[in-house]
């Protein structure tokens, strides 16, 4: 019978309580004149979420899975995790790219930063994103004028990158501003090297055209986030590695598509109208 | 609605970026000959050796310490080109003329030498060809043939010849508009005009959204009108095509007012835009070669 007269709880365990065992028995008896110290100590089990309690029920499933490096703390789940998502977010990168037509800063970009937005969160995420790249954009715009050579150049921008997110980090942690010590959560390297490409094709390009560019990344990034928040995914990424072998299949697959882009549609519209209007 | 978008209507054959990189450049073009065609001075020297006519070379500069004595050697010549080796969308291309007083100027100001040293000097440390350093060429100046001018007054226009194996699949003449700032590219608003191959003469004018048969800055009608020295270009195109170990290329030609068509640049990956112009596919032209 539980019995807490200390905190006035009868004949129930609260949710807050944590049972250890069951039965009449002290857990701990202590004889007086010995020496006698104990503490608790709670670790973190790996589990997954799509199996029982216990999880050696993996071997049964699938006679290979990664399920074994976890267990044996081997790689932390979440990294494996972004290891295994790395591959499934190129893959939807590249069907947007070449069947959809979509153009993207770098084909891994939108998928580091569709996971940095599961930390943060998507719509700050976002948020933060645009704003690093522009503002980081637009304070080493002065460098460009400079007519400084390629490599210096993208060395500036990332010091500049670098110093914005220790100062965010910074200001976030002394006047408690928690979206701001998400900041740290971006790839760095990435980040300042679309930065780059962005002030580049404003010049290149055009301001209309970098624009386009970049909404089209946050739509991949977007569409890599919905991807990412499916429950489960990474259980079954774990469980059933054969998925990589699947992406392979798929991608050489698509890396033999010669059909038109979706955009090339309507690009060359004109043509494939088959009761043209315009002649 | 997924149907639809996987089978699409394609009576012309019109040929996309993947279709194009994977039939096209792929097969044809191997990546180590690339750079024939994307430096410039690579492609003008095996041009020279083949005897292919294209403006004369004045001068390859690759050293700053150069600059001085090469520039020199230049004062002889009354108009000349300064462009990139490996320049790109026309970046860095400066056209210098002398004047009667014997000073340099360009688009009617003049320069003095210390500018013309300096733009050498930024070309040379790569500052138009995204590389840690170039080469820059000094050629002839082109004067366009007259036949241009009385479509469009300015710039330098200039053809584009796509070839596969040696043959010329489709052409298109592209020049600058009033909008364009002296450039013919399709995507800095110039125009296309289209050609036919067989009859040598030229058709639609698109503007990148519409069709019309005479050019936007002229009321003189295009659409028929004979192209000068046609017979002349095809061979010099596919010389050209024969004297490089690329296949599948683009082959930008100039009239040169008294020495006739000139070869200016060749590309490995030519754009998809030419379709448009020609309101026909790369693919269609394919089936009944000229």
């Amino acid at each position: 019978m539980p019995f807490d007269a200390l905190n006035g709880h009868f004949a129930y365990i609260p949710a807050n309580y944590l049972e250890l065992y069951e039965g009449d028995v002290f857990l701990v008896t202590h004889t007086p004149g010995i020496q006698f110290d104990y503490s608790y100590e709670i670790s973190k089990q790996a589990a997954i979420g799509l199996l029982d309690e216990d999880s050696s029920e993996a071997k049964r499933i699938t006679a290979f899975s990664f399920w074994g490096l976890v267990k044996s703390k081997t790689i932390p789940k979440k990294s494996l995790f972004l290891l295994l998502l790395l591959p499934l977010g190129g893959l939807v990168v590249a069907l947007l790219r070449n069947v959809v037509g979509m153009r993207t800063f770098g084909v891994f970009l939108p998928v580091l930063i569709a996971f940095s937005l599961l930390e943060t969160g998507f719509v700050s995420g976002i948020l933060l994103f645009l704003f690093l790249i522009l503002f980081v954009g637009t304070i080493s715009r002065p460098f460009d004028a400079m007519g400084l050579l390629h490599t210096p150049k993208i060395v500036i921008s990332l010091t500049l990158m670098v110093i914005v997110m220790a100062a965010g980090h910074y200001l976030g942690a002394n006047y408690g501003i928690s979206w701001l010590g998400a900041l740290t959560l971006f790839p760095t390297v990435i980040l300042t090297v679309s930065a780059e490409r962005f002030s580049k094709l404003i010049v290149e390009d055009g301001f209309h055209k970098a624009t386009g560019t970049l909404l089209q990344t946050l739509l991949a990034v977007g569409l890599c986030f919905l991807l990412f928040s499916i429950e489960q995914l990474d259980n079954l990424l774990i469980l059933f590695p054969e998925v990589l072998l699947l992406i392979m299949s798929i991608s050489m697959l698509l890396g033999r598509y010669v059909g038109l882009r979706w955009t090339e549609i309507i690009r060359f519209s004109p043509l494939l109208n088959p009761n043209p209007k315009y002649t | 609605m997924l149907t639809t978008l996987f089978k699409v209507q394609n009576p012309k054959g019109v040929v996309g970026l993947n279709r194009r990189n994977i039939e096209f450049i792929y097969p044809h073009n191997q990546r180590r000959h690339y750079t024939l065609a994307d430096d410039k001075v690579k492609a003008k020297m095996l041009l020279h050796r083949h005897n292919i006519a294209c403006a004369e070379t004045y001068a390859v500069i690759s050293r700053i310490s150069q600059i001085k004595a090469q520039w020199q050697q230049l004062q002889l010549h009354s108009a000349l080109v300064i462009k990139p080796a490996m320049g790109c969308g026309g970046d860095g291309i400066k056209i210098l003329k002398k004047t009667r007083d014997g000073n340099w100027s360009s688009s009617g100001k003049t320069v003095p030498d210390a500018q013309i040293f300096q733009h050498i000097t930024r070309i040379i440390s790569g500052l138009f060809s995204m590389a840690s350093n170039d080469v820059c060429l000094v050629e002839e100046c082109i004067v366009p043939h007259p036949f241009f001018a009385e479509i469009y007054d300015e710039g330098v226009p200039d053809f584009r010849i796509i070839t596969l194996k040696g043959n010329p699949l489709m052409a298109m003449l592209r020049m600058p508009t009033s909008k364009s700032d002296g450039k013919a590219n399709l995507h800095q608003k110039g125009v296309g005009i289209g050609v036919d191959m067989k009859e040598g003469r030229l058709t639609q004018v698109y503007d990148g959204k519409r069709y019309s048969d005479h050019h936007p800055d002229s009321e003189n009608r295009v659409f028929g009108r004979n192209i000068p020295f046609w017979p002349r270009m095809l061979q010099l195109a596919r010389k050209t095509a024969q004297a490089f170990p690329l296949d599948y290329m683009g082959i930008d030609l100039v009239i040169d007012a008294t020495k006739g068509p000139q070869i200016m640049e060749v590309n490995v990956r030519p754009g998809l835009g030419i379709q448009l112009v020609n309101k026909c596919g790369l693919l269609s032209t394919l089936k009944r070669p000229l």
